[in-house]
C-alpha cells in the first residue's frame, strides 16, 4: 500500500493504480504493516502557505501488540502482476519488481533499517563495527539455505554475501550509485565475516538505497550466481520464506522456511515467522480485488481511497479493521534544466502556479500531505512548519507568479512539452497540473508514453522539458534528496542540474554520521534545494488506506516496509 | 463434397502463412521504434543493446530472404536501396525462417515477459474464452432466430416492433457500456460484484462459474445477435410468401409445422452465413468482456501482449484468429450443403 | 396465418396506379418525413450531433478541462446538468465537447477511407477481370476478421493514438464502402438505362458519372450512415481501452472509462451519461441508415413496388 514500484513489463494504463503495481508481497505486506487503528485528523486547510500540522500520528507498532502468537495459517494476498522472472538481480532495471518482492520473503539480509527509527536492525549480521568512518565489519551468525538445490541446506557463508553484492552491482548499471562510488570493496574476512571499505565516510549505508537494500542486499547461494537461466526458475535464498510454487510467475506460494535463523540482532525472533505460509491470488484489476476482499477470499487489502475504505469499512462493520499510514512515494513535477528553466525566476513562478492543496483534494480528496524536498514520511529530518522557506515552497499564488514570468521575460507563446507515463495517476496528476500551470498562462502539451519507454528513454536519459511522476517509496532520507545533486561522482541527475551549494549542502548531510548533526544537515540541504529552486518540484505524498480481516494479528505499522517481511503475523481463526 | 472440403481446406495453411508473414512485417519490420532502445534505453551500451536482442531473439534479420544493399526507410516505409552485387541475400538464420521452423512442430516460442511456453499459455486460458464464445454464441443463435421467427410471423404488430428495436439498439449500445453498467449497477444497488479468483470450470463449481460468464455471454450474445434477428426476420418474411408455403398451408398444414420444417430450412443459407458473422463478432467481442471483468482468457492475453509487445503471443495468437475465421467460414459455407438439399459441391 | 393471406389480397391492384406527378421538393422531403418519423428523428440527431460537434466547445458551459476542487462528484443539478466527475469536470461540457472528438473521427475516416472506397468499389464493379478480383478478395479478408483484432495489431505494431486508430478504421471502411459499391455497381451496369444510353454513343465516362452515379448515390449515403455509426462505435471502444485519445481529453469512450474506475460504482451518472451519448449517437446514425433503406430498397416495399 503505497509502496510503488516502476511495473515495467505490463502497462494497463487505466487499470493500475500505484497500489497495483509491486504486487501481493507489498500490497498486502504492506497492508498488514500499516494497519494500526490510526485516526487519520483531517486536512485543515492551509492558510498563507502555513503547512498544517495533519499528520497521521501513528503509534508504531512492532506486530507484538496482539499478544501471544499463535503459528499456523496460510495467509491469503493480492497480487496484481506476476512476477516477470525469479532473477532478482537482473537483467538491469527490469528486475525491480521480482526483485523487492523476493527480498522482502525469500532472501535474507544482513541488516534493514525501518523508516520510522532510521535505527539499523540486524538481520543476519550479529556484530557490526565501524573502526573507522571508512570500515565497516559485519560478523554474521549462523544461518542455512533453503533446502533446494544446488545450496542443498548449507550454511551461509561471507562469500556468499560478497558474490552477490557483487552481481548485483555488475547488473545495475544506473542506479545504486552507493555501490559503485562510494563502496570501494566488499571482502569476505573469513566464513563469518564481511568487510565493507567505503571511499568516503557515508551516514546512509545501511538504509534501503544502498548497502541495505532488501533488494541490492539479497543473498544467495554462490553457486547459483552464475547461472542466470536457474536464477530465473527458482529463487533460493535463506529468508523466512521458502519460494514452494508459482504459475510462472503467477499465484506465488511460500511456505515457512523451518530452519530460518532464530536470532536477529539485539532481540529474539525464535518461533518466526508463525505463519505456515502466504498465498498470492493473482488479480489484476481494483474491482475483482476488492470484491475477493469483501468475499474472504483475501485476507488483506489496499485501498484505492479513503471513501473505498470508509464504504468497505460500512460494508463489513466489525469484521475488518481499517488503518492508514502516510505513504512514502511522491508525486513531483520535474523540470530540465534547460531554457526557459534555466532561469529561477521561472521555476519559482512554476512553483508559484502549483497548487498542492487542490492536488490532494482533487487526487485522494485531501488525503495527503504537502510534499517538502524531503516527503513527510521521513519525519525525523523534516523541517519545522513555521520555516519561512519551507513555507515559501508552498505558497500558492497565481499573481506572484506572473510577476516572476513577465520579470524573466518569459515567452507565453511558446508550448512546452509535458511528458508523463500512461499509469493513471501519472496521467491524472500531470492533467491537473497542466490547468494549474493554464492559469498562469503558461502553455503545454501533454505527451503522454507508455511507461517502459517514459521510464528508460524520457525519464532516463533526461530527454524531456518537464515531466510528472510518483517517486518510488524510498525508505530512507538518502535518495530524494540525491535527486537534486549533481557530480561529485553521484546519482545522475535526471534534470541536468548542477548548484554547487545543493550539491555541498547533500553531500554534507550524507557523510555527517553523528545523528543528530546529521538531521541538522538534511534540514539545511532542505533548505539550499528551496532558495536555490531546484528544478524537481515535489507535490504530496498520500495517506494509505488498508483493511484486514480481525484475525489477521501481529500487523506492524508505521514501519515502512518492514512489515512486509511478514515475520510477526499470525491468525486467530479461532 | 468431399472434394470440395479438402480444397477448401488446402486454403489454409496458405492463409496462415500469409498472415503470419503479415504479422511479421507489421510487427517487426515496420515499427521505428528500436525493442532494444526502448527496453535498454537509449544510454545502454551496444553491448547490453545486442544482449537484450539476443535474449529476445531479434538479433538476426527478419526474412529468410532480403534485399542486399544498403536500405534506408524513406516516407511510408517504402524502402530506397542502393544495389550492387547480388540483389537477393539469402539467411540461413531469420527470425521469421526459425519461428516457421518452430511453429510447424507445434512450438511457439516463449512469452517475452514471463519466459512462459506460448501454447502452453494459450491453453491454459482456452476453457475461458470457448465457454465465453459458447455460451455468447448460444444466446446469440438462440434469440436470434427465435425472435426474427416471431417477428417475422407476427409482422407489424408490436411484437414486430418490439423486436426490431431490440435489434437497433444491439447494434447501437456499445458492448463495453453495457458491460461496464453491468458491473456498476450491480454493486451500486446491492453491492453485488462477480466472483473473483480466475477461472473455475464449470463442472467444480457450477455456481461461481455461471455467475460469472452468464451475464457477460448474455450482453455479447445479445449485441452479436441483432444482425441475425434482422436477417431471419427478412428471410422468414421472404419465405412465408412464397408458394411452397401456401401449398404447404393449403395441404392443412400447422403453422409451426410450415415454419419450422419448411420455412426454415429453405432460409437456412442466408441464416447460416449470418451465424458465421455472429461467430466472428462474438469473437471479437469477448474481448472487451474479457479486458472489462478481468477473465483470463485467449483475448485478455492478446490485449495485454499487445500492450507490452509481447511478439511472440501476438503472432500466435494473430495465426489462431485467422484459422478461426478460415474454419469458420468453411463450416459455415460446408453447412449448406447439410441444410438445403439443393446446393451440392462438385 | 390470417394476416399474410390478407396482406397478398391487399396489394394494389394494377388499374389503380397513378402517373407520378412531380411535387416540390419540400413536399417530397415532408411526406418522406411523415411517413418514417424514427426516420426523421434520426436525421435531426444526427445533424444535432454534427452541430454540436463544430460548435460544441463554444456552447459548453463550463470549461471541460478546468478543475474544480469544490465540486467533485456533484450530481445532476440545474448548476452541472450532468453533474461532475472526479476533477469537478462538468459532464454535461464533456459530452458537448467530446462530439467534437467522435466528429472529427468520423469525418476523416469517411474522408480517406470511405470515399476511396465507393470509388474503388465502383471502380472494381465496373472493371472486372484481376482487378476486381484482388480488390474483393483483400476486402473479404479484411472484413472477415473482427475489427477489434485488426486494431490491436495494428496499435501493437505502431503504437496506441488515434492516428493508428483512424488508419485501421479508414482501410475497413473502404473495404466497406467498395464492397457495397461493387455491389450497387455491377447491378447497375445491367440496368435499362445503361444499355440504352449506351446504344445512344455515350462513353464510359459520360455514363458512369451522369447516368450511374445519381442512381447509386442513394446507397451511398446508406452506407455512409452505417459505417460511420461504426467508426463513431470504434473510436469509442478503442478510447474506452485506453488506446485511442491522449489521456484528459474529452471523448465519451475514454471517459466512461476514467469515470468507472474513479467512484462509478458510486456514483452511475457518471458511467451513464457518456455512454449514452454514444448510444444516442451511433443509433441515429443506424437508425438514418434503415431508413434510407427502407425508402429506396423496392424490395421492401411489397413486391410490385408500388407506393403506398
Amino acid at each position: 500500500m503505497g509502496d510503488n514500484g516502476l511495473d515495467l513489463r505490463y502497462w494497463q494504463s487505466r487499470h493500475v493504480t500505484r497500489r497495483r503495481l509491486l504486487g501481493g508481497a507489498v500490497v498486502g505486506g504492506a497492508t498488514v504493516a500499516a494497519i494500526g487503528l490510526v485516526g487519520c485528523k483531517s486536512k485543515k486547510t492551509a492558510v498563507d502557505g502555513v503547512t498544517p500540522a495533519a499528520r497521521p500520528s501513528v503509534a508504531a507498532q512492532d506486530g507484538t501488540q496482539d499478544g501471544q502468537a499463535k503459528p499456523g495459517g496460510i495467509l491469503n494476498v493480492a497480487m496484481a502482476n506476476p512476477l516477470p522472472s525469479m532473477n532478482p538481480f537482473g537483467p538491469s532495471i527490469l528486475s525491480l519488481y521480482q526483485g523487492l518482492f523476493l527480498g522482502f520473503t525469500v532472501f535474507d539480509h544482513m541488516w534493514y533499517v525501518p523508516t520510522d527509527t532510521g535505527v539499523t536492525e540486524l538481520f543476519l549480521a550479529t556484530k557490526v563495527e565501524q573502526p573507522d568512518p571508512l570500515t565497516i565489519i559485519a560478523t554474521i551468525g549462523d544461518a542455512t539455505f533453503h533446502d533446494k538445490a544446488p545450496a542443498n541446506g548449507r550454511p551461509v557463508k561471507a562469500s556468499d554475501i560478497v558474490a552477490s553484492y557483487k552481481l548485483f552491482a555488475k547488473q545495475l548499471p544506473i542506479g545504486f550509485d552507493y555501490l559503485h562510488d562510494v563502496m570501494q570493496d566488499v571482502v569476505a574476512v573469513d566464513d563469518h565475516t564481511v568487510k565493507i571499505t567505503q571511499n568516503r565516510p557515508w551516514a546512509w549505508a545501511f538504509t534501503s538505497s544502498n548497502a541495505g537494500s532488501p533488494w541490492s542486499s539479497s543473498i544467495l547461494p554462490e553457486e547459483i550466481l552464475d547461472k542466470p537461466d536457474a536464477m530465473a526458475k527458482d529463487a533460493i535464498g535463506s529468508g523466512q520464506w521458502v519460494l514452494a510454487s508459482h504459475e510462472n510467475g503467477a499465484n506465488v506460494k511460500l511456505r515457512k522456511f523451518q530452519k530460518f535463523r532464530q536470532f536477529a540482532g539485539t532481540k529474539s525472533i525464535a518461533g518466526q515467522p508463525y505463519l505456515d505460509g502466504i498465498d498470492f491470488k493473482l488479480i489484476a484489476d481494483g474491482a475483482p480485488a476488492l470484491a475477493a476482499f469483501k468475499a474472504g477470499q483475501i485476507d488483506t487489502y489496499g485501498f484505492n481511497s479513503k471513501s473505498e475504505s470508509e464504504d468497505t469499512k460500512s460494508a463489513l462493520g466489525d469484521k475488518i479493521k481499517v488503518g492508514s499510514d502516510l505513504a512514502r512515494d511522491f508525486f513531483c513535477l520535474m523540470l530540465k534544466y534547460e531554457p526557459p528553466f534555466t532561469d529561477d525566476r521561472v521555476r519559482h513562478a512554476f512553483n508559484l502556479l502549483i497548487d498542492r492543496d487542490e492536488i490532494i483534494q482533487l487526487m485522494v480528496e485531501g488525503s495527503g500531505l504537502k510534499c517538502p524536498p524531503l516527503p513527510p514520511a521521513h519525519k525525523k529530518y523534516q523541517l519545522p512548519d513555521n520555516d519561512p522557506d519551507l513555507q515559501e515552497y508552498f505558497r500558492h499564488d497565481v499573481a506572484d507568479a506572473k510577476k516572476l514570468l513577465d520579470a524573466a521575460g518569459f515567452d507565453y507563446n511558446q508550448v512546452i512539452e509535458f511528458k508523463h507515463s500512461v499509469r493513471s495517476s501519472d496521467a491524472q496528476v500531470s492533467q491537473i497540473l497542466q490547468q494549474q500551470l493554464q492559469r498562469g498562462g503558461v502553455q503545454t502539451k501533454l505527451v503522454p508514453e507508455d511507461l517502459v519507454k517514459w521510464f528508460s528513454q524520457s525519464l532516463g536519459t533526461g530527454n524531456f522539458h518537464m515531466t510528472a511522476f510518483d517517486h518510488l517509496a524510498y525508505e530512507d532520507p538518502d535518495l530524494p534528496l540525491r535527486f537534486f545533486m549533481a557530480g561529485g561522482g553521484s546519482q545522475k541527475n535526471f534534470m541536468g542540474y548542477s548548484n554547487d551549494a545543493v550539491n555541498k549542502a547533500v553531500l554534507a548531510a550524507a557523510g555527517e554520521l553523528d545523528e543528530a548533526a546529521r538531521i541538522e544537515k538534511v534540514r539545511q540541504a532542505q533548505k539550499a534545494v528551496i532558495q536555490n529552486w531546484a528544478p524537481m518540484l515535489n507535490l504530496y505524498a498520500q495517506i494509505n488506506y488498508g483493511g484486514r480481516y480481525n484475525y489477521v494479528k501481529g500487523s506492524i505499522s508505521g514501519r515502512g516496509s518492514y512489515g512486509l517481511f511478514n515475520r510477526t503475523t499470525w491468525l486467530d481463526k479461532s | 463434397m468431399l472434394r470440395y472440403t479438402l480444397r477448401r481446406l488446402s486454403f489454409l495453411p496458405i492463409i496462415l502463412l500469409a498472415v503470419s508473414i503479415i504479422t511479421f512485417v507489421l510487427l517487426r519490420v515496420l515499427p521505428t521504434e528500436d525493442f532494444a532502445d526502448v527496453i535498454g534505453g537509449s544510454n545502454a551500451t551496444p553491448e547490453q543493446k545486442d544482449a537484450i536482442r539476443d535474449k529476445y531473439g531479434l538479433r538476426d534479420p527478419v526474412f529468410p530472404v532480403t534485399v542486399s544493399g544498403e536500405c534506408e526507410r524513406v516516407v511510408w516505409y517504402v524502402p530506397k536501396c542502393s544495389l550492387d552485387g547480388p540483389v537477393l541475400a539469402l539467411h540461413p538464420h531469420s527470425q521469421y525462417g526459425s519461428w516457421l521452423i518452430h511453429a510447424l512442430r507445434g512450438d511457439f516460442g516463449t512469452t517475452f515477459n514471463n519466459n512462459a511456453d506460448v501454447r502452453h499459455e494459450f491453453i491454459r486460458r482456452f476453457p475461458a474464452s470457448f465457454e465465453l464464445v459458447f455460451l455468447s454464441l448460444g444466446f446469440s443463435v438462440v434469440f436470434g432466430i427465435s425472435f426474427g421467427i416471431l417477428s417475422a410471423m407476427y409482422r407489424n404488430s408490436p411484437i414486430d416492433y418490439g423486436v426490431r428495436i431490440f435489434a437497433v439498439l444491439g447494434t447501437s449500445i456499445p458492448e463495453f457500456f453495457l458491460l461496464t453498467l453491468l458491473i456498476v449497477i450491480p454493486s451500486y444497488l446491492w453491492n453485488y460484484a462477480q466472483p473473483s479468483g480466475g477461472y473455475i470450470p464449470v463442472y467444480d463449481d457450477p455456481m461461481h462459474n455461471l455467475r460469472l460468464f452468464l451475464p457477460p455471454a448474455l450482453i455479447v450474445g445479445i449485441a452479436g445477435s441483432s444482425g441475425l434477428m434482422r436477417l431471419v426476420r427478412t428471410t422468414m418474411l421472404e419465405v412465408l410468401r412464397s408458394d411452397y408455403v401456401r401449398t404447404a398451408r393449403a395441404k392443412g398444414l400447422r403453422g409451426r409445422t410450415v415454419i419450422l420444417s419448411h420455412a426454415l430450412r429453405n432460409a437456412s443459407t442466408p441464416i447460416l452465413t449470418a451465424i458465421g458473422t455472429a461467430f466472428i463478432a462474438v469473437f471479437g467481442g469477448s474481448l472487451v468482456a474479457e479486458r472489462i471483468l478481468s477473465i483470463q482468457g485467449n483475448g485478455l492475453f492478446f490485449f495485454t501482449s499487445t500492450l507490452s509487445r509481447d511478439l511472440p503471443v501476438i503472432q500466435f495468437l494473430a495465426v489462431y484468429t485467422a484459422a478461426v475465421v478460415v474454419i469458420v467460414n468453411l463450416v459455415v459455407d460446408l453447412s449448406y450443403a447439410w441444410a438445403d438439399p439443393r446446393v451440392t459441391y462438385s | 396465418m390470417a394476416t399474410i393471406v390478407e396482406r397478398d389480397r391487399q396489394l394494389a391492384p394494377m388499374d389503380s396506379w397513378e402517373i407520378p406527378r412531380s411535387k416540390p421538393w419540400y413536399q417530397k422531403l415532408a411526406r418522406l418525413a411523415a411517413d418514417n418519423p424514427v426516420g426523421a428523428v434520426s436525421f435531426v440527431i444526427v445533424v444535432l450531433f454534427a452541430v454540436v460537434g463544430v460548435f460544441g466547445a463554444s456552447i459548453a458551459p463550463y470549461n471541460p478541462k478546468e478543475l474544480d476542487a469544490s465540486s467533485q462528484y456533484l450530481g445532476p443539478s440545474s448548476v452541472h446538468l450532468f453533474g461532475t466527475d472526479k476533477f469537478g469536470h462538468d459532464v454535461f461540457s464533456r459530452v458537448l465537447t467530446g462530439a467534437q472528438i467522435d466528429l472529427k473521427f468520423g469525418v476523416i475516416v469517411m474522408l480517406f477511407g470511405f470515399v476511396p472506397g465507393v470509388v474503388l468499389g465502383v471502380i472494381s464493379g465496373y472493371a472486372r477481370g484481376w482487378v476486381d478480383y484482388v480488390i474483393q478478395r483483400s476486402a473479404e479478408a479484411w472484413t472477415a476478421f473482427p475489427p477489434l483484432f485488426l486494431l490491436l495489431t495494428f496499435v501493437s505494431a505502431f503504437g496506441p493514438g488515434l492516428k493508428t486508430v483512424e488508419m485501421v478504421v479508414a482501410i475497413g471502411a473502404l473495404f466497406s464502402g467498395s464492397r457495397l459499391l461493387r455491389a450497387v455497381a455491377l447491378i447497375e451496369k445491367q440496368k435499362e438505362y445503361v444499355i440504352s444510353a449506351r446504344s445512344t454513343g455515350a462513353t464510359e465516362t459520360r455514363l458512369l458519372l451522369r447516368h450511374v452515379v445519381p442512381n447509386i448515390m442513394p446507397f451511398i449515403l446508406v452506407g455512409f450512415s452505417s459505417v460511420f455509426a461504426v467508426a463513431v462505435l470504434l473510436e469509442a471502444t478503442l478510447s474506452f481501452l485506453g488506446l485511442g485519445v491522449a489521456p484528459g481529453t474529452p471523448s465519451w469512450g475514454a471517459d466512461l472509462a476514467f469515470n468507472a474506475d474513479n467512484q462509478g460504482t458510486k456514483y452511475p451518472f457518471l458511467v451513464l451519461f457518456p455512454g449514452l451519448a454514444i448510444s444516442l449517437v451511433v443509433l441515429a446514425f443506424n437508425l438514418l441508415g434503415d431508413t434510407l433503406r427502407d425508402v429506396l430498397d423496392p424490395r421492401l416495399r411489397g413486391s410490385t413496388g408500388a407506393r403506398k
